[in-house]
């Protein structure tokens, strides 16, 4: 639900209400008025401390929060300009009043306007001109007290809201707003809901107060009015007052009957400070009455609601009710939020900050180029080892690259999507997958081993008996076979040579130590699998040597070092 | 927000144009700060073993690639052609043998194709030094070819014990080439 706080500051006095609802229906949450201090050196922080008592007692929205001034600083002025465009109006319309306001230089007023008739041909416009300083010293009042008010105005456009809110004025009649300040008395007459006139008449209900109140006299948040018109003599107090509502009536009457409506005056419409016998007389045939603008059972006191209407109508608008929008904050007077307050720094720090990150980002970038120049040495010396350099004629070290390769190699700089490590990491990688199937075509596959050589495993055996011969002795082969042999329950591949051999010596026992020597060095060698299978020898015929059938020998050949074959 | 673009003013215009470009720039900075990471830990660590390994591969590919390119049975349509041209190579000369195919699975993927080689003749021998030609000539012009099963036997017919026979021989060879069965 939606909150709004209206505030009005008068000379004296203060005024505040909380609202709680919609525009259409609304309830008033709080609401307190009181006298401000004044007349001390201090008065302004002694105010602005009392403010900031009221609006944390009454849990004050701070972040909507409008503020109405005191109508008799105002001027009103009526002009015409030849032209509806409210924007263009705005863009003249200090210029255009300038010469109505001989008593300001226009440049210390803030002007503001409402369109009281317009056609495309022209406008008829009410230009309300405040001094600049005297609404900056409300608006710093509050300030002071913790608020930024979002917006300020008159009490009269206040009371135009609050009015037009009820169901006082309607389109066939015509009705005069009164607002008795402190100081002053604002009048407004409407017709068929449309504003006519607006007057500010400098006197008001202590106009005539000689000694001001002492901010003291009175406790903050009273609503008792009478004690505000409580002089030291009473009698002299009576008496100024009832010379004050002479010259009000006096000069509402004027109004009464200068106005010029095109609907009959239905009533004159009090509100502000009660003045005793106003309410209830009459007005040139016009009834006065309270202007009670509020709904029924919405949270106003059932006396005394007068000087609560001029806040209950900034309420009402800062909830986005009232029909007038008048703005007084404008200028070097525009409404300042927190984020306005800092969006200059901001801007600053913002602009250090992209000129930051861009000056990080240039040298993140030369940073780059460097390293990467320097991985770029590298990896050309890596195509020239590769490939070679044609111009200095020095072969390569790859020489038969496959074709796409070959191609790949030869122009790294076309590979923009890798980094030149990434190119070589890539080049390696490809080499590597050419190797696999360059092993596979030779046969040299990991996966397919090739079967041990029976060729190899008799020249083992045979370059063993060739080392006998260089021993001294003299072998004969008859016959060798030699044959393959799958490894069967764990056991390794192995080659069985079988040969038939005579050994030959001066006699048998020679021969015999010739085989013998031939086991032992067979058996010491390391493709030799576990002992020669030693046959049964005879003896020659001529008694010089021994004849060996079948001598076996298993060799894996995987365990010789062929090397030094 | 609403607000803000409500009420635009320079410095609102400032800090709009500076906010998207700080976005902008650091999330281009934070890529380029990465990558010049990337980059420094590859400059500095691992390109130059990199080096080494691709310089060990290219090698490594020269020689298969030249292995291969003088891989004689590389070259020949088949074993059987690769066996013949071999025995009539110079200083082989063994002249026409006869061969035996017999396939033999070893697994799945892997079949041995084994040829068993005789001489045409049967009572033609060989000196050994021929026959051992041939059987190297087989293995070294092919890492792919292995002889598993040699038979040399003295052409001789019944040598005495003491006798010490001619250098004629009379040979069977069993050559092996074990490959993928697709292949």
């Amino acid at each position: 639900m939606a909150r709004s706080c209206g505030l009005r500051i008068g000379p004296r006095r203060y005024e505040l209400v909380v609202l709680d609802g919609s525009p259409k229906k609304h309830k008033i949450a709080s609401y307190a008025m009181g006298e401000l201090p004044h007349g001390s050196d201090d008065a302004t922080a002694a105010a602005a401390a009392l403010l900031k008592a009221a609006m944390k007692e009454h849990s004050v929205p701070t972040d909507n929060v409008g503020v109405a001034v005191d109508a008799g600083m105002a001027a009103f002025r009526m002009l015409k300009v030849p032209f509806s465009d409210r924007a263009k109006i705005g863009d003249v319309i200090k210029f255009e009043v300038e010469s109505q306001l001989p008593q300001w230089n226009i440049d210390d007023v803030v002007v503001d306007f409402h369109v009281l008739e317009a056609s495309d041909e022209q406008s008829e416009l009410l230009a309300t001109a405040v001094p600049k300083v005297e609404l900056k010293r409300v608006l710093d009042l509050v300030a002071k007290a913790g608020v930024e008010p979002l917006e300020a105005e008159l009490e009269t456009s206040a009371m135009v809201n609050a009015a037009l809110a009820s169901d006082l004025c309607t389109i066939d009649n015509a009705q005069i707003l009164v607002h008795v300040g402190e100081l002053s008395t604002s009048v407004v007459v409407i017709d068929g809901r449309k504003v006519r006139e607006m007057r500010a008449i400098r006197i008001g209900s202590m106009a005539n107060d000689p000694a001001p109140v002492e901010a003291d006299a009175a406790p903050a948040g009273d609503d008792k009015l009478a004690s505000v018109l409580e002089p030291k003599d009473p009698d002299e107090a009576v008496r100024r007052l009832e010379q004050a509502i002479k010259r009000i009536r006096r000069e509402l009457g004027r109004t009464v009957s200068a106005a010029r409506t095109l609907h009959p005056i239905d009533a004159v419409y009090v509100c502000g400070f009660e003045l005793p016998g106003l309410v209830g007389s009459r007005i040139q045939d016009a009834e006065v009455r309270a202007l009670d603008v509020f709904q029924k059972d919405g949270g106003q006191p059932a006396d005394g609601f007068g000087p609560l209407v001029v806040a209950y109508g900034v309420a009402l608008r800062q909830l986005g009710g009232g029909e007038l929008k008048p703005s007084l904050r404008r200028e070097e007077l525009r409404y300042a939020g927190a984020f306005e307050k800092v969006e200059l720094p901001l801007a600053v720090v913002a602009l250090l900050a992209v000129t930051f990150l861009g000056v990080w980002f240039i040298f993140l970038t030369k940073e780059t180029q460097f390293v990467d120049s320097n991985l770029a040495f590298w990896r050309n010396s890596a195509q020239k080892f590769l490939l070679g350099d044609l111009k200095k004629g020095q072969q390569g070290y790859l020489l038969y690259p496959s074709d796409p390769m070959q191609k790949y190699l030869s122009n790294l700089d076309a590979d923009t999507e890798r980094t030149k490590f990434e190119q070589l990491q890539y080049a390696n990688g490809q080499l590597k997958n050419e190797i696999k199937k360059l092993e596979k075509d030779l046969g040299q596959d990991a996966e397919i081993t090739q079967p041990q050589s029976a060729l190899v495993a008799s020249t083992l055996v045979l370059g063993t008996l060739e080392e006998e011969i260089k021993a001294g002795g003299r072998p004969s082969l008859r016959k060798i076979q030699s044959t393959y042999s799958i490894g069967k329950q764990g056991k390794a591949d192995f080659v069985r040579v079988v040969l038939d051999v005579t050994f030959f010596g001066g006699d048998t026992v020679v021969a015999t130590q010739n085989y013998e020597d031939f086991i032992k060095a067979t058996e010491a060698q390391p493709w030799c699998i576990g002992q020669v299978d030693r046959r049964p020898s005879t003896s020659n015929e001529d008694g010089k040597g021994i004849f060996v059938p079948g001598l076996a020998i298993e060799v894996d050949v995987s365990k010789a070092n062929l090397e030094k074959l | 927000m609403k607000a803000f673009f409500a009420e635009m003013n320079l410095a609102r215009g400032i800090i709009l144009v500076s906010l998207i470009g700080c976005l902008a720039l650091g999330i281009l900075g934070w890529q380029k700060q990465s990558q010049l990471d990337e980059l420094k830990e590859q400059y500095s660590s691992r390109i130059e073993p990199l080096l080494k390994d691709l310089m060990q591969t290219a090698q490594r590919h020269t020689t298969l690639a030249k292995s291969l390119k003088d891989d004689s049975l590389g070259a020949q349509a088949d074993l059987e052609t690769y066996i013949r041209k071999v025995a009539a190579k110079d200083k082989v000369e063994i002249g026409n043998v006869n061969m035996t195919f017999t396939p033999e699975q070893r697994s799945k993927t892997v079949v041995d194709k084994v040829y068993r080689i005789k001489s045409d003749t049967r009572d033609r021998s060989f000196q050994r030094l021929r026959i051992a030609n041939f059987l190297y000539t087989l293995e070294y012009d092919s890492r792919r070819v292995k002889v598993t099963d040699l038979k040399l036997e003295v052409a001789e017919k019944r040598p005495k014990a003491h006798e010490v026979p001619a250098d004629e021989w009379f040979f069977e060879a069993e050559v092996t080439s074990r490959q993928r069965a697709d292949g």
